[in-house]
């Protein structure tokens, strides 16, 4: 189920059901954010694997703490539940280095992305690198500049809608962004060579 | 040429204006400056590419469901774990008041009790003469330096159950002595023995019920009990967090 397909009134009676313990109502807001929360894990942690875990992990979590949600905007609770469990396996690794952050960006199996109908296998490749210097600049960004950028600039959430995920205010939206734009492109200038030759600043 | 200060101002700017979140008054300000200032509109052109090439970052399909099966899932231990810390909490504040309780009877029943150091040992033994560990003249109330009456009218708010050789060994007292009560002298005063003397060694009086109403050995059992309760509440607190953590 997509998730455009499930409407503000369906969402309010399936956390209602979820509440009561019906995993089946809680399966289809699964369903319907799966691919937002593995996506926004992917960008966050830069590894697919990871990604999978954290996502696994906060439908878990969500579900054993459904009762706390006090209703309001259930996709901004959910992705900070995603959030917050990015931020924990990043300061794990940092305490238990046992695989870099640059290995991981750097591993071709990561992320796994198919090439498109029609696409040639040069340009696939072109994307291929495209992302792999994306990713390669993200990770380079302090963790709360990192999730202000993927939720805006490759999720495409409006400012209010960070706020309500990262629990914070818009200035510190605003700030968080300017910050986080300014050194990623610092990043990709020092870094022109890995960028396919049309992207290149 | 333009005042680094507005270069600066308008840098900071950029990324509200590129998502269209400036202040209407700002933004015709902005577009002046971007025409006319090379350098910003460099630092312009190089932000919206930025963004732009963020913005090719491909959706991935996930690589499987991540739908919940029902034997994988299971609901916290018990939910009522969140009430052990208002527990702990609820536990604590009552000890303090009854350690407050215990502590305010000590001084309000005779001044021969408050005289009593908090942790001297406690003796059987009758008379006049300080335990010999205690400091004369730390330990020894003002009220019985003063005068004689006054140390007569001391002497005589021990309780009545006070037994015959202590009202001798009151009677010894003189104006101007340091006189130190013995622990034994006031079973009243038993509280101010010390939490480890009546708690632990339990060779202060006991069974004599104090202005309050509580006997020294209600308030030690009181003590001691709820000592063992916050104990017993925040070890289950860190177990079931534990055992939560593994599920």
């Amino acid at each position: 189920m997509e998730h455009s397909a499930l409407h503000a009134m369906d969402e309010q009676a399936f956390v209602q059901l979820s509440k009561s313990g019906d995993l089946q109502a809680f399966n289809c807001l699964v369903e319907a954010y799966q691919s937002r929360v593995y996506n926004l894990a992917l960008r966050l942690l830069g590894n697919a694997e990871g990604a999978a875990d954290v996502t696994q992990d906060t439908f878990v979590s969500a579900f054993q703490g459904i009762g706390k949600f006090r209703g309001g905007n259930f996709k901004a609770w959910l992705l900070r539940i995603a959030t917050n469990a990015c931020h924990d396996q990043l300061r794990v690794r940092k305490r238990r280095p046992s695989t870099s952050l640059d290995a991981m960006v750097d591993n071709p199996d990561n992320p796994v992305d198919f090439p498109d109908r029609g696409e040639t296998p040069e340009n696939h490749a072109l994307r291929q690198e495209l992302v792999q210097t994306i990713q390669s600049g993200l990770s380079a960004l302090p963790f709360d500049q990192r999730a202000v950028i993927v939720l805006s600039d490759v999720q495409g959430y409006t400012y209010e809608e960070i706020a309500a995920i990262t629990h914070s205010s818009l200035g510190t939206v605003k700030s968080r962004l300017s910050r986080g734009r300014a050194r990623l492109r610092d990043f990709l200038q020092e870094h022109r060579e890995l960028l396919p030759h049309q992207y290149r600043l | 040429m333009f005042r680094r200060n507005d270069c600066a101002k308008t840098r900071e700017l950029l990324s509200p204006y590129l998502d269209e979140h400036l202040d209407p008054l700002q933004k015709p300000k902005i577009e002046a400056h971007l025409e006319a200032c090379e350098a910003c509109r460099h630092e312009w052109e190089s932000l919206r590419a930025t963004v732009a090439i963020l913005r090719q970052t491909p959706t991935i399909t996930p690589p499987r469901s991540f739908t919940l099966r029902s034997p994988a899932v299971k609901r916290p231990v018990w939910q009522g774990t969140a009430i052990l810390p208002w527990s702990t909490a609820i536990a604590a504040v009552l000890l303090l008041v009854v350690l407050a309780g215990d502590g305010l009877s000590s001084f309000t029943v005779g001044g021969s009790s408050a005289s009593a150091p908090l942790l001297a040992p406690v003796t059987r033994e009758n008379g006049a003469s300080a335990p010999s560990t205690a400091t004369k003249d730390v330990a020894s109330p003002p009220v019985l330096r003063s005068s004689g009456s006054e140390v007569q009218g001391q002497a005589t708010t021990t309780p009545p159950v006070t037994p015959g050789p202590l009202k001798a060994g009151s009677a010894d007292v003189r104006p101007g002595d340091s006189v130190t009560p013995p622990a034994t002298s006031a079973d009243a005063g038993a509280p101010s023995a010390g939490l480890l003397a009546g708690a632990v060694g339990g060779v202060g009086p006991t069974g004599v019920p104090d202005q309050s109403g509580l006997t020294p050995t209600a308030f030690r059992m009181a003590e001691i009990g709820l000592a063992f309760l916050i104990t017993i509440l925040a070890l289950a607190g860190v177990g079931l967090r534990r055992i939560r953590n593994r599920l």
